[in-house]
């Protein structure tokens, strides 16, 4: 294995792959941080060009741009509020509201810093326990998906602002939008109406560039437009201090991505959404996530690039995809005329060392690589918002057009801006709609599947151990709170007995 | 503080009539058939309608095709993928555009299934095939190791636990499905149909040990394939397959289901005989040329030929629709 990973190096070395790896890795943060143009797209428009280059130079090019592009979503993110990825949805939970703080350097920091030691925590894992961990994501079956969707979605409670009933609302809305369309279990229509655009469902990409980069815009246009010269960013890497608090998170939420972005079907975008949800699940001041803390940008930042690499492990030791862009560079090997599954290793091994050093490079010079780039993407900034509005508005409109081709989708994309709009305006919290929407469609089908395995035995999820001890983790952090409430509310009324006694 | 209302207002006003335009949908009157006798076409570029995402098998197919059409035809060729609902949507899309042979649906199996559930509005009497390129072979297979020795055990185990044994599919009333009913329905058999969004999470359930059969073609698997830890039970098929001698065939056990996953291309009913025909020839030239020879291979697709020419393929379509119309109504 040292051998294979030296050779990788060498292989890298090579000038014109390290060239390759550079150039890869420049046009993932260009792409990715352009709003709409999303890694998976990248992958896609390069996939020509690398059907020209031998496998390495190819591989090396398509998987860097993979690599970064998961990070700069997050730069639109924080600045406009508008996810230039959709792995990046979570990152505008707090990412947002530290940049209006006049924080913006710092959540970009935090941001680069996160990203960077996902991504290379998970490189390392992938490179060492690829084989184990592929075991492991197998004895993951619907029953699973369904705890772990679950768990994911009982964590509303942080994620409403203090307003718990109208975070219900906003879960229980984002669980309706997700059942719109075929069923995918029977291939019944639901809430269509006979519209033929309905039936392919409502795709939570516009929903989520809706809801966040156009209500923006809609608030932004009200202001008045003095306040143009915003606040100079400067990208600053966090302190030792900061560093050392926000380690934690990353920590969690880097395993929690690498663990979820292995299970085939279920990708780095749902790792962001559900490593967030569990940093405010553990943190001892859950109501402080979504008012602006770098923890809310550290947790979704390593998840996602750790969820990235850990979408390579399925990919690369059994020939599965874990994720869409993995699906891409499946079909990628099998072109070049590889075929990524149990014998890989052995047959391609100087090619998947340098595929996973290269990896490692790409993750590593995030951090040297995106402060220079950020620089000069948030000069943006000094634009009047009078030309950056209509702007964003633009790339909302290609960047929700791009996904499906489908003009139908720019409409129902502009339809819950203003939604969004409304809702904010009467202070509800948009994050808890975002969690229903991502999470639903896991939650249902893998429910459903779960009883066409096993014949409708509800059993399942409790005698089968991995499903159980995620249903119990997630009771736990319902009834916590209300216990942790019914407590302290006993121990007022102790010392209000003890007071009447005493007076 | 009022005209700021007021412009506000305008501005939604605006945004709502720039929604309603998105939701007006393009009514390009579909029956005009531009200018009847179009000689020179193919003038001006052309777009490839694919139902599935980018990078699946389907995209793979339309993508490899339509890289030697371009250059049999010598115009610019655009591929525009609309992923959903079985490619129901992309198939409304095409029958809305112009009757020119300038938008081309790259359609699946997946459209006579459809048709026959009633699920998909656009008929055979709204699309005309240009031809069926690839015919994919459908087969069962299971864990090498697992509870069944070969087809002839599985038949059986199968007739002792009626709907116990699950078989994971893609997709929900989809081909997968009817190919298993018909071997349901030949074998006498109850199978528990479990639907997947994709071969990727299936194949990983039968590796996992939590379902018992997969319903796949040979492509996506081929790596436990060859590796040994998955096994082929049976090919739907009327010919031994390339590879796979020692796997049993259908016709052979004398199970007359021989359906496989087809790839083809139509256009709209209305485009003149003349483009049709040249957009036919084009295609079989297409198929025969060396680098698409090259991707059927590697993905494995080769394994038995699925020319179909245009008039053959509407004939082919319209028997499987009824068919399956039959199966539906059976269960």
């Amino acid at each position: 294995m040292i051998d294979g990973l030296l050779g990788g190096l060498g292989n890298l070395l090579d000038p014109f792959n390290l060239l390759i790896l550079i150039a890869g890795i420049l046009l993932g943060f260009i792409g990715g941080g352009i709003p709409g143009i999303s890694g998976t797209m990248l992958v896609i428009i390069l996939l020509p060009v690398s059907y020209a280059m031998d496998p390495t130079a190819a591989f090396l090019l398509l998987t860097s741009i993979y690599a970064t592009s998961v990070f700069s979503g997050s730069i639109s993110a924080i600045l406009f509020r508008t996810p230039g990825t959709p792995e990046a949805v979570a990152t505008v939970f707090d990412g947002y509201p530290m940049a209006q703080k006049g924080e913006g350097g710092k959540a970009l920091g935090v941001s680069i810093f996160s990203s960077a030691t996902g991504g290379v925590i998970g490189t390392i894992v992938l490179i060492f326990l690829t084989p184990l961990l592929a075991t492991f994501a197998l004895s993951f079956a619907a029953p699973e998906y369904f705890a772990l969707a679950l768990m994911g979605l009982t964590v509303v409670a942080s994620l409403s602002a203090g307003n718990l009933v109208k975070g219900f609302i906003g879960v229980a809305f984002g669980l309706f939008i997700a059942t719109i369309g075929l069923d995918s279990m029977t291939g019944t229509p639901r809430f269509t109406f006979g519209s033929g655009q309905l039936m392919s469902g409502i795709d939570f990409i516009p929903v989520l560039i809706g809801l966040f980069a156009i209500s923006e815009v809609l608030r932004q246009v009200q202001k008045r437009p003095r306040q143009t010269s915003k606040q100079k960013v400067r990208t600053e890497l966090p302190s030792w201090g900061l560093m050392k608090r926000i380690s934690n998170v990353i920590g969690r939420s880097s395993l929690l991505g690498i663990f979820i972005g292995i299970l085939p079907g279920i990708g780095a975008t749902t790792a962001a959404m559900l490593s967030y949800s569990e940093a405010a699940r553990w943190s001892k001041k859950p109501e402080e996530f979504g008012t602006g803390i770098p923890e809310g940008v550290a947790a979704p930042e390593s998840a996602n690039n750790a969820a990235a690499m850990g979408a390579m492990v399925p990919l690369l030791s059994l020939g599965i995809p874990g994720s869409a862009t993995t699906a891409i560079l499946l079909g990628a090997f099998i072109l070049h005329g590889i075929q990524p599954g149990p014998l890989m290793f052995q047959t391609q091994g100087s090619l998947v060392y340098t595929i996973l050093i290269g990896l490692l490079f790409a993750n590593l010079l995030i951090l040297l690589i995106a402060k220079p780039f950020i620089s000069v993407f948030s000069k943006i900034l000094r634009v009047p918002y009078s030309v950056i509005g209509p702007l964003i508005v633009l790339f909302c409109i290609i960047g929700t057009f791009a996904v499906r081709n489908s003009i139908f989708d720019v409409g129902v994309m502009l339809l819950f801006g203003v939604i969004g709009y409304f809702l904010e305006n009467a202070k509800f919290p948009l994050a808890p709609i975002v969690l229903g929407v991502v999470l639903g469609p896991i939650a249902e089908d893998q429910f459903r599947r779960a009883m066409q395995m096993f014949n409708n035995d509800f059993t399942i999820f409790f005698t089968r151990p991995i499903s159980l001890v995620l249903l119990i983790l997630a009771l736990i952090s319902v009834v916590y709170p209300l216990f942790k409430k019914w407590i302290n509310h006993r121990k007022a009324k102790l010392r209000g007995d003890k007071n009447t006694i005493a007076s | 503080m009022r005209i700021k209302r007021l412009s506000f207002l305008i501005f939604l006003l605006a945004f709502a009539m720039l929604l309603t335009a998105c939701n007006s949908n393009e009514t390009g009157s579909s029956s005009e058939g531009e200018g009847g006798k179009d000689s020179n076409y193919p003038e001006r570029q052309i777009e490839v309608v694919v139902g599935f995402g980018a990078g699946g098998g389907s995209d793979n197919f339309a993508r490899a095709v339509t890289k030697e059409l371009q250059d049999i035809l010598g115009v610019n060729i655009n591929v525009v993928n609309m992923p959903g609902a079985a490619g129901i949507p992309s198939a409304d899309y095409v029958a809305r555009k112009p009757a020119d042979g300038y938008t081309i649906w790259s359609m699946t199996s997946n459209h006579p299934v459809n048709i026959a559930s009633g699920a998909e509005p656009n008929d055979m009497s709204v699309f005309k095939s240009i031809g069926r390129v690839q015919n994919d072979t459908m087969t069962l297979q299971v864990k090498s190791d697992g509870k069944f020795k070969d087809i002839d055990d599985l038949i059986a185990q199968a007739k002792e636990k009626p709907g116990e044994i699950s078989v994971g599919g893609t997709g929900a009333k989809g081909f997968d499905e009817l190919v298993l009913a018909q071997f349901e329905a030949a074998t006498g058999t109850d199978f528990n149909y479990v639907s997947f969004d994709g071969s990727g999470e299936m194949t990983a359930a039968l590796l996992g040990g939590h379902i018992d059969v997969i319903a796949e073609e040979p492509g996506p698997s081929v790596a436990q394939l060859q590796e040994g830890s998955i096994k082929m039970l049976i090919a739907f098929t009327d010919t031994k397959m390339e590879g796979f001698e020692d796997v049993p065939i259908s016709t052979d056990l004398g199970i007359d289901v021989t359906d496989g996953q087809g790839r083809g291309f139509m256009v709209h009913k209305d485009t003149p005989p003349e483009i049709v025909e040249a957009l036919e020839k084009a295609l079989e030239e297409a198929k025969d040329r060396p680098d698409y020879k090259e991707y059927e291979k590697a993905s494995y697709l080769h394994l038995r030929d699925g020319w179909l020419g245009s008039e053959e393929y509407d004939a082919e379509l319209e028997k499987l629709i009824e068919t399956y119309k039959k199966i539906l109504e059976a269960n």
